[in-house]
């Protein structure tokens, strides 16, 4: 009886190895962490001006710059290293460490600002509570103008709209490793 | 939290520079001592300078501490200045170094110690610090391939936008890159590779440039770079398919180097 022989010759493994050089894990994860930090980037820049239309400190626009990308053979990260954010995403108590009481803005003019910025500025006891003000016209003593109210502290809701959706997040990285690794394999 | 390695390091590297040149003659000065000095126009103030510099870490770098409250509980608390509570620390060590303006000057931007001086500071510094790190990171080589180009986009809007679209005209011919204008002629994109001589041609185009090819380009400017990834960046004719991606030819080292000589 004629013997049948077959011959296996390996094609997969030098087709593999010249994935790996062209795409490897690090690249991989270079790619997701910009992609991602992209993604990141523009959802900031997209939530737009404080609720009160009151002149912009450019918070998110900040936010924006100071998200940075690193990433490793195991690992791609994204991350905002801004003062404010996480807490607005966690939520959670906001108390003074080093005075005695916040001073949440209520107008204006004192959004971005604190009560060190008006230097005439005093303090003033009402039954609705503690506030800085300072006055309006500085001749007549006329007219207060409220610009701070004082607080032993407030409470934020958790935000997740600040960061996008853990499925855009999730997608944008599945979408950046099969474009990298088709574009390598073509 | 990840710290911004790249932007702490570039600040980190930066000496303290007391002058007593004004704006247009720190301009004058080489581009890359600028780059690699924290300085302000007219100020000596040596302290002052060390304070600016912590600060603007602190806000760049913002960390976490543990500790215990009135109440006796454990707490995990932010730590790090923001735009305003750094504009009073400054105004502090300022008062405290016995700073105090020239009636003529008070109030203005040659007050040290004036809102638009100490905002401009803050701002300008930070911005340099992270444009830096941003600049190092797109153009890894992990990076290049993948992302050849860089956009050129607003972060900030403006009262007063400067012409960024003829800025770009006038630094792509400056550059001698047809396809950077191109690709804003055609696709409506400010857009070029990152091996383009645009990019530093922007950082020394006018005035009020800052002489660095990465963000800010300007005094107070609100534009900002992207990665343009390889698609987008073929569509938009920056590149061939199958072309291989050049990283910027600015040598990114020089980013980290500390400076010692003395303006």
């Amino acid at each position: 009886m004629n013997a049948i022989t077959m011959r296996i010759t390996d094609s997969a493994t030098p087709a593999l190895e010249l994935l790996r050089d062209k795409m490897s894990p690090k690249k991989l994860h270079a790619g997701i962490a910009t992609a991602v930090k992209r993604l990141v980037q523009a959802h900031l820049l997209g939530l737009g001006r404080n609720k009160r239309n009151w002149p912009t400190t450019n918070f998110w626009p900040r936010a924006a710059k100071s998200t940075s990308a690193d990433w490793s053979e195991e690992s791609a990260t994204v991350s905002i290293n801004q003062i404010g954010v996480a807490q607005r995403y966690y939520g959670g108590w906001i108390k003074p460490q080093t005075r005695r009481a916040l001073t949440i803005p209520i107008s204006p003019e004192a959004y971005g600002k604190t009560a060190s910025d008006f230097p005439e500025a005093f303090l003033v006891n009402t039954k609705k509570g503690a506030y800085i003000v300072q006055r309006e016209n500085k001749r007549t003593n006329a007219h207060l103008q409220f610009l701070f109210k004082l607080s032993k502290g407030v409470y934020q809701d958790p935000d997740p709209n600040v960061l996008p959706a853990e499925t855009a997040i999730a997608a944008t990285a599945i979408n950046e490793v099969e474009r990298n690794l088709e574009a390598a394999l073509s | 939290m990840t710290p911004f390695q790249q932007a702490l390091q570039h600040l980190g590297a930066k000496a303290i520079l007391p002058t007593s040149l004004d704006s247009a003659g720190l301009r004058q000065l080489d581009a890359g001592l600028r780059r690699q000095s924290f300085f302000s126009a007219e100020t000596v103030l040596d302290g002052y300078l060390q304070r600016a510099k912590a600060t603007v870490e602190s806000i760049i770098n913002p960390t976490e501490e543990t500790r215990v409250n009135d109440q006796g509980e454990t707490v995990s608390v932010a730590v790090g200045y923001n735009p305003a509570s750094a504009r009073e620390a400054l105004r502090n060590e300022l008062a405290r170094l016995g700073y105090a303006p020239a009636e003529d000057i008070a109030g203005t931007i040659k007050d040290l110690s004036s809102d638009a001086r100490l905002n401009l500071v803050v701002k300008t510094n930070v911005e340099l610090a992270q444009g830096a790190g941003h600049f190092v990171q797109q153009n890894d080589s992990d990076v290049v391939e993948l992302y050849p180009a860089l956009e050129l986009v607003r972060f900030e809007q403006r009262d007063q936008p400067r012409d960024w679209e003829q800025r770009w005209r006038i630094c792509a011919a400056i550059a001698n890159d047809p396809q950077a204008l191109a690709a804003m002629e055609l696709h409506g994109h400010m857009a070029a590779l990152k091996s383009s001589a645009i990019w530093q041609a922007l950082g020394d185009y006018g005035d009020d440039s800052l002489g660095n090819p990465y963000p800010p380009f300007a005094f107070n400017s609100g534009m900002w770079t992207q990665d343009v990834g390889r698609a987008d960046a073929t569509a938009w004719g920056l590149v061939s398919p199958g072309q291989r991606a050049a990283a910027t030819g600015f040598d990114l080292g020089s980013l980290f180097l500390q400076n010692r000589r003395r303006a």
